[in-house]
């Protein structure tokens, strides 16, 4: 619901975008063997502007799951943590950027948190070790989250140069670009670190164990 | 010795037991073996999984106990948040609750990096940071490393907050401790062995000689995994070594051992008693061998000594029977065979030096006996007599061999009794015996001679039949006639020759008839010479017709001048050629001379008829006839021209002989005239029933026949009867007119003498028979 929302969202932002004269930059991020890298951060900074007001997200727990798994905010926004399942969950983060730790509650917590420091955030729960989310925090005007096919179309000012950063958890460092004006096109090779295994959510989570331990070959 | 029978049949034995006992030995020991071998490489295959299965078991409990800590919220916020005094804490908590002797913690930026464990030095920090990249890659990574000298299970996890933060590690060590546990469940010795230095190091064992391990596992390449039976120390060992925790990348191995020396002990118990059994089974076989063998062996040791004796000619002991049927058949063959060959010996000796027939001692005793006694020192004087039997030859001829050998045989006996004691009587062979005085001087010798002689010539009977046997014996003395055996023989022989032809009854050697023997042989020779080569000639002596007609006859006579010696008389060399068997060849000549001259006169016109004397060993060649008539018909002569001459006494010799071969020729038409008639002591039976046709009266009654009134009678009743016989006489010898008158006067059919004529050749004859008809005329 909410991704549907993004997208229509950044279509109203494109529509806007186009009747500002602004031409979209299209940015397509592929990891070192090629393939397509979904759910990056790619964020924007024209040699003049400024960040978007803060505003309110949400990222739910929903089928043990956080919904969006993948967010960007602007720095300052306030993110809700609405429990939708039945179980507690115990939300945490110790991600340079934001640390916090929501306890075994249910329903909507007392108060949303507020990120005010841009990195990347990922979250996960005390109670269920499979669940992982990202939350990127940015201060930059313009960003948004690669597609399936590592690709993205973000509205920048035509006559201006800007700055081009690509973040993802499993790159060590914030891939950046500095781009000429009027320059609109990107394809951006990532270097991402092996995807370190991790526990996979159960079938049912809430009746089947979930595998840790791998026997040895 | 291996030769022996004994010791072949013991050796033989004992090879057979020992090669019959060491392939049980070596087939038992080697299944045996093979079977112990066979279990402990099962043990140590069942150890080898059922360690390996529990360190299995303690790796996936390491890494559960891993993951829990791990995923321990509290830790995981320490290592986020680099909390590195609460991440220490954690880890002594976590790692105390699983009982891990190893935990470390770090995060990328090792602001948390540490070590906490019993081997752990100051300032260590995360034991193995090259484990992290596998633990990121596929969530844990699980190894068995050496760490500080000790062997240690290792887990790395990554810590996950819920992005990978850091990474953590926990560690068991296997001590000797949990090597014993081990060791205790696979049921055999362990050892962790470290191959990653120059050679092995053992890190952990449960043998007491922790050496033994490393010396085990550098006999086996580093990721060999065969089960081997090694050697160590003189000990042996099953071995097997295997990687731990399925890492043969890593240097450590775990080293499965079997004590052999220990497990093959029944096996030598058994080694040892078998071999015991072999030996004393080896023992007993020889004494079994020794025991048959001798059986066998002693009795042909027996019969081969006996053997070696018979070879040396001793054939007087006799073997025992004792022992196996076999050898008894044996030694009582051996013992058949000896006394065979003792006797048969005997018999050949006793031939080789006796005579078969009379059992004298024979000519080489004879010759040996003399030699000897030639020898004897001092020399004594002895003398050789040998006897010889006259006419011995016509008794065989007409009484046969079992009369002659009978005779020789009684003959034998008394020349025994007649010699001496001391004297070797002995036989030569046919008819000639010898007798060798032991000593003796000529006066001696001619006494034994005498008596020898007064034996032998008494009368004897052989079957009914009374002989007389005339002898000749000849003496030779030595050293006086000969100082060697042959030429004592030839003297005594030459002297018995000389009695013989003396008619006296023995004869003394003298000094020169050996010389005249010698002389006489090399006439004989030369004789054989003349009749082939015409040294012979022939005169012929006219015998006429003294009263009536008739026609001229002449008497062939045989003259032989020698190249050396001149005129020998034909009353020399005849008997020479009958004694060398030559007669008839000379005989032979004269005929064919005579007729070869008969015919020659023929073409001159004179014709003549002729006589040839023949020998009375012509008498007895059976073709004498054929040859005479063949050689007339081959001078185309009539057979009436040919008289054969034959002395009274050669007709006497044999009579009935000369009657068959004389009536030969007579029936063919060859006159026949007997010559020297009145000599013979023929009777008046026997010249009845002769073949012949003429008498020739002897010279002796006709030289004197004028004078002498009994030579008268003797002639005038010879003719008287042979002419009432039908037959002619012919008187030979007359040498004066008034003999020849007389002789005609009493009616002698025809004459021959000197005073007719002398013997002439062919050409005087010639010449005589013109002066005759011119006288006549």
């Amino acid at each position: 619901m909410n991704n549907r929302l993004a997208i229509l969202w950044s279509l109203l932002i494109l529509v806007f975008a186009g009747q500002l004269h602004a031409a979209p930059a299209r940015v397509l991020v592929m990891d070192q063997d090629g393939q397509p890298v979904p759910d990056a951060a790619v964020m924007i900074w024209p040699d003049a502007g400024t960040a978007p007001a803060p505003k309110q997200a949400s990222i739910a727990q929903q089928d043990y799951e956080f919904s969006p798994a993948t967010s960007i905010v602007s720095v300052g926004s306030n993110v809700a943590f609405p429990n939708r399942d039945t179980s507690r969950h115990h939300i945490y983060s110790f991600s340079p950027a934001k640390q916090f730790e929501i306890k075994l509650y249910v329903g909507l917590p007392e108060s949303p948190i507020r990120f005010d420091k841009p990195g990347v955030v990922t979250l996960g729960c005390n109670i269920h070790d499979w669940m992982y989310g990202v939350l990127y925090v940015t201060d930059a005007p313009v960003y948004g989250l690669t597609d399936q096919r590592g690709a993205v179309a973000l509205e920048v000012p035509p006559d201006r140069t800007y700055r081009l950063e690509i973040w993802h958890p499993r790159l060590p460092e914030a891939h950046r670009i500095a781009a000429a004006a009027g320059e609109t096109q990107h394809q951006i090779a990532l270097r991402l670190d092996p995807p370190v295994p991790r526990p996979a959510k159960p079938a049912d989570p809430e009746n089947s164990l979930i595998e840790f331990v791998r026997d040895r070959d | 010795m291996i030769d022996s029978l004994r010791s072949r049949i013991t050796a033989s034995l004992l090879a057979l037991l020992v090669v019959v006992g060491g392939l049980i030995l070596i087939l038992v020991l080697v299944a045996m073996r093979g079977s112990i071998i066979d279990q402990a490489t099962a043990r140590i295959e069942i150890g080898r999984n059922v360690v390996q299965g529990e360190l299995n078991d303690q790796v996936r409990q390491l890494q559960r106990a891993a993951t829990v800590l791990a995923h321990d919220f509290g830790f995981k916020q320490a290592v986020a948040t680099r909390d590195e005094a609460t991440v220490r804490t954690a880890l002594i908590n976590q790692g105390g609750r699983i009982g891990a002797d190893l935990v470390a913690a770090m995060d990328p930026d090792e602001e948390v990096n540490l070590a906490i464990g019993p081997d752990v030095g100051e300032e260590a920090g995360f034991p193995f940071p090259e484990m992290t990249a596998e633990a990121d890659r596929i969530g844990s990574n699980v190894a068995t490393r050496v760490y500080a000298g000790h062997a240690y299970q290792i887990v790395v996890l990554p810590v996950l907050a819920p992005e990978r933060v850091g990474w953590t590690l926990l560690g068991f060590r296997i001590d000797g401790t949990v090597l014993s546990d081990l060791a205790g469940l696979a049921g055999t010795d362990l050892s962790l062995i470290d191959v990653a230095g120059e050679g092995p190091t053992t890190l952990a064992t449960t043998v007491p000689q922790p050496a033994v391990a490393s010396a085990l596992s550098g006999q086996l390449r580093e990721n060999e995994t065969d089960i081997r039976v090694l050697k160590v120390a003189g000990s042996e060992y099953l071995a097997q070594q295997s990687s731990v925790s399925g890492d043969p990348g890593a240097s450590l191995r775990l080293l499965m051992q079997e004590p052999l020396t220990q497990a093959l002990e029944p096996y030598r118990r058994l080694r040892l008693e078998v071999f015991a059994i072999i030996v004393v089974a080896c023992l007993l076989a020889a004494g079994v061998g020794v025991f048959v063998a001798r059986g066998v062996s002693e009795p042909i040791d027996r019969l081969v000594q006996a053997a070696g004796r018979i070879g040396r000619g001793e054939y007087f002991r006799k073997l025992s029977s004792r022992g196996v049927k076999e050898v008894r058949t044996l030694a009582g063959s051996f013992n058949a065979m000896q006394e065979a060959i003792a006797e048969r010996e005997a018999r050949i000796l006793h031939q080789a030096h006796h005579d078969n027939l009379t059992d004298l001692a024979n000519r080489v005793v004879a010759v040996d006996t003399i030699r000897e006694q030639l020898a004897a020192d001092p020399p004594e004087p002895f003398a050789v007599i040998l006897i010889d039997l006259n006419r011995f030859k016509q008794i065989n001829d007409t009484l046969g061999h079992s009369i002659g050998d009978q005779l020789l045989i009684s003959l034998a006996g008394r020349l025994t009794n007649a010699a001496r004691e001391g004297d070797l009587v002995a036989r030569l062979g046919g008819d000639e015996f010898m007798v060798i005085l032991g000593s003796g001087d000529r006066e001696q010798a001619e006494l034994v001679a005498q008596r020898i002689g007064d034996a032998l010539r008494r009368k004897i009977s052989v079957q009914d039949i009374q002989l007389s046997v005339e002898v000749s014996l000849g003496i030779a003395l030595a050293p006086e006639h000969g100082t060697d055996p042959e030429t004592l023989m030839r003297r005594a022989d030459i002297a018995m020759y000389g009695a013989k032809s003396d008619r006296q009854p023995f004869a003394v050697y003298e000094a020169g008839q050996d010389e005249r023997h010698l002389h006489q042989l090399s006439l004989i020779n030369d004789l054989r010479e003349a009749i082939g080569d015409g040294g012979l000639t022939l005169n012929y002596q006219p015998k006429i017709q003294l009263s009536g007609v008739g026609h001229l006859g002449v008497e062939a006579l045989v003259r032989w001048t020698h190249p050396e010696h001149g005129f020998v008389s034909p009353g020399e060399f005849i008997p020479l050629a009958e004694q060398a068997g030559m007669i008839s060849d000379l005989t032979n000549w004269v005929i064919e001379e005579t007729c070869r001259q008969l015919a020659q006169w023929d073409q001159a016109g004179i014709e003549v008829h002729a006589a040839v004397n023949i020998s009375a060993m012509d008498l007895a060649d059976g073709a004498l006839g054929d040859r005479v008539c063949q050689t007339l018909e081959e001078q185309d002569l009539a057979f009436g021209r040919l008289c054969i001459e034959v002395t009274e006494s050669a007709i006497m010799a044999d009579p009935a002989r000369a009657t068959e071969v004389l009536s030969g020729l007579r029936e063919r038409g060859v006159r026949v005239s007997i010559d020297d008639f009145g000599t013979g002591q023929s009777s008046l039976a026997q010249l009845k029933r002769l073949p012949v046709d003429e008498l020739k009266i002897d010279r002796s009654f006709v030289q004197n026949v004028a004078e002498d009134a009994e030579d008268r009678v003797i002639v005038e009743s010879t003719v008287a009867l042979a002419h009432r016989m039908g037959l002619e006489v012919v008187a030979e010898g007359i040498e004066t007119q008034a003999g020849r008158d007389l002789l005609t006067e009493l009616g002698c059919d025809r004459g021959q003498g000197y005073l007719i004529s002398r013997p002439l050749t062919a050409d005087q004859l010639g010449e005589w028979i013109r002066e005759q008809s011119l006288e006549t005329a």
